[in-house]
């Protein structure tokens, strides 16, 4: 597993544990939707590519990984959650408090990312893993 | 003039006795949201009756399964561990029900190649079932327990009690896991 792919869960996971208490962590539960989905494209495109991407351009990074998907023939449809966060990302960032229901909707948008990112290219790594 | 509602109906099955099948699912559920927060866009797949993964590599060939996988959720969108939950709510009082418990135990134990085993019991059978080996013969992997708590004015709540312990399992397991995976669909899932 790579240290993005590690990265990735660990903000997903730490999403779930906030969500126990969205009403009084909406602003983190959808920051963290959004950085998860990030870190997920980078292992992603690391997997498919060797690199992964560097910079604050995300929406380039997204491209890139649609670009490397369609190369390798592997389903795209899950990159639209990305896209949609990372439209997100600066109301998210500096509108304050994000609501409860758009928070929610980031963090449904996160999990279907990161499911898309498992079923098409990070998969099993090993048989025992 | 405005629109009135209609009063909130009352609901009067609160007496009306269900089955064992019925509180089986409502455990069913519950154990598949506990299951579902705990681990990451996990596909779940609720008693997955075609799963006939236990019949091999571990299991003597002739041996019939009695035993069912009632909640099944295979972490990381299918491609992550593999756990499964075996319910068991029926109230150990009598002897009777103790001895198949403990076989259910021994046969979750010794045959079902998952990662991660969970034996789901009522409040009332938690002391006895904690009391069974649950370590598994080569040290590695330990069967969890949860507790599934029946409330009569909702529905039930379902808490891991004791946290399981990875088991190794037979690389040949899990390709038929992969496979099983392709011809079924998931009950819970992330959709992209």
């Amino acid at each position: 597993m790579t240290t993005y792919q590690e990265q990735a869960e660990e903000l997903l996971r730490a999403m779930k544990l906030l969500m126990e208490d969205i009403a009084s962590y909406k602003s983190a539960v959808a920051l963290l939707a959004v950085h998860s989905a990030i870190a997920f494209n980078d292992a992603v495109s690391e997997r498919l590519t060797g690199i992964a991407h560097k910079g604050q351009d995300h929406s380039t990074a997204s491209r890139k990984t649609r670009s490397a998907c369609v190369k390798n023939k592997i389903d795209t449809s899950g990159i639209k959650h990305l896209d949609y966060l990372l439209s997100k990302k600066n109301e998210y960032s500096y509108s304050g408090i994000v609501g409860e229901k758009k928070s929610q909707d980031a963090a449904l948008n996160a999990q279907r990312f990161a499911s898309w990112a498992y079923r098409t290219v990070l998969q099993r790594e090993s048989v025992n893993a | 003039m405005p629109k009135t509602q209609p009063p909130p109906m009352r609901v009067i099955s609160e007496d009306i006795p269900i089955s064992g099948k019925q509180r089986e699912g409502r455990a069913t559920n519950v154990i598949a949201e506990l299951l579902m927060a705990k681990l990451l866009v996990p596909k779940i797949f609720l008693k997955p009756r075609t799963l006939k993964i236990f019949l091999k590599p571990d299991l003597n060939q002739n041996a019939k399964p009695f035993l069912t996988i009632d909640v099944l959720a295979i972490d990381r969108a299918g491609s992550g561990d593999i756990h499964a939950v075996h319910i068991f709510l029926d109230q150990t009082k009598d002897l009777r029900e103790q001895i198949k418990l403990a076989t259910h135990v021994q046969f979750l134990l010794s045959y079902i190649p998952v990662h991660f085993k969970y034996i789901a019991v009522d409040s009332q059978s938690i002391d006895f079932v904690s009391k069974q080996q649950l370590f598994a013969k080569d040290g590695i992997g330990r069967v969890g327990i949860i507790e599934v708590k029946e409330i009569k004015s909702g529905p039930p709540e379902a808490r891991i009690v004791i946290q399981p312990e990875r088991f190794r399992v037979n690389p040949d397991a899990i390709k038929e896991f992969d496979k099983f995976q392709n011809r079924a669909r998931a009950d819970m899932e992330f959709r992209s």
